[in-house]
């Protein structure tokens, strides 16, 4: 359950934003239909030095829209909206922090895709991510 | 010998972030060959260990004479070589030192 811990701060962090006020959250263990627009955090950690408290996360955030109803530019503002709120570590870390469930050490971003079917639009943001549990 | 007598994991350091832990023990040895070639007599001295550790985390260890947190090396002196601390951006700060132990010296400054 540490990667669940992860995603669920994460998804509390993101889900503070009033601009996000439409967007459906998802973790990796959902396992529910996606409703439009949609954010899932999944995650996967490995720990360092053996330890059993602080952990090396890929963290990914996949970010689908539904491709019927909106534009490929409006699935990009959506997408920038989400980079955006990462954007200042400082600030990304003491929220996530004052959740008390994990304690994120820093992140770095990683890398992004895109693909496209018949129905969604979908970017994936990949972050490298150090935290913590009690 | 049996492999219940195996380790796994780090036991040489107390540390709780501790990637690695390297000990080499050496010593130094004279031989004499007799008259048929032979190695006739041998004496060995100077035994010393050497090491590092590498690991994350705060780290108080400074280059000079200290103590290297390794079991096993006591008495004598021991002299921290060099400290290595380095970042990335995908990854956890980390540090690594080396040390000489020569358990028969005494420091002088």
């Amino acid at each position: 359950m540490l990667d669940h811990a992860l995603e669920s701060a994460f998804v509390v962090f993101l889900q503070t934003d009033p601009g996000f006020a439409e967007v459906h959250f998802f973790t990796g263990h959902d396992d529910e239909d996606h409703h439009m627009p949609a954010i899932t955090v999944s995650s996967k950690s490995e720990p360092l030095a053996g330890s059993a408290t602080v952990f090396r996360a890929e963290v990914t955030f996949l970010i689908e829209s539904e491709a019927h109803d909106s534009k490929p530019d409006e699935h990009a503002v959506f997408v920038e909206k989400v980079r955006a709120r990462f954007a200042t570590k400082a600030d990304v870390v003491a929220a996530i922090n004052a959740g008390n469930r994990v304690h994120l050490y820093g992140y770095a971003f990683a890398g992004s895709s895109q693909d496209v079917d018949g129905a969604r639009f979908r970017t994936t943001l990949t972050f490298k991510a150090g935290y913590g549990v009690p | 010998m049996p492999a219940t007598d195996v380790k796994f994991g780090i036991t040489k350091h107390e540390g709780a972030l501790i990637d690695s832990v390297e000990v080499e023990k050496k010593i130094e040895q004279k031989a004499l060959k007799g008259s048929n070639g032979n190695v006739a007599r041998v004496h060995v001295f100077n035994p010393t260990n050497s090491g590092s550790v590498k690991g994350h985390g705060e780290l108080t260890i400074v280059p000079g004479v200290g103590d290297a947190g390794v079991s096993g090396i006591t008495g004598g002196v021991t002299v921290i070589t060099n400290v290595k601390e380095s970042e990335n951006n995908e990854d956890f700060d980390g540090w690594e030192y080396q040390f000489e132990h020569y358990p028969n010296a005494e420091e002088v400054s």
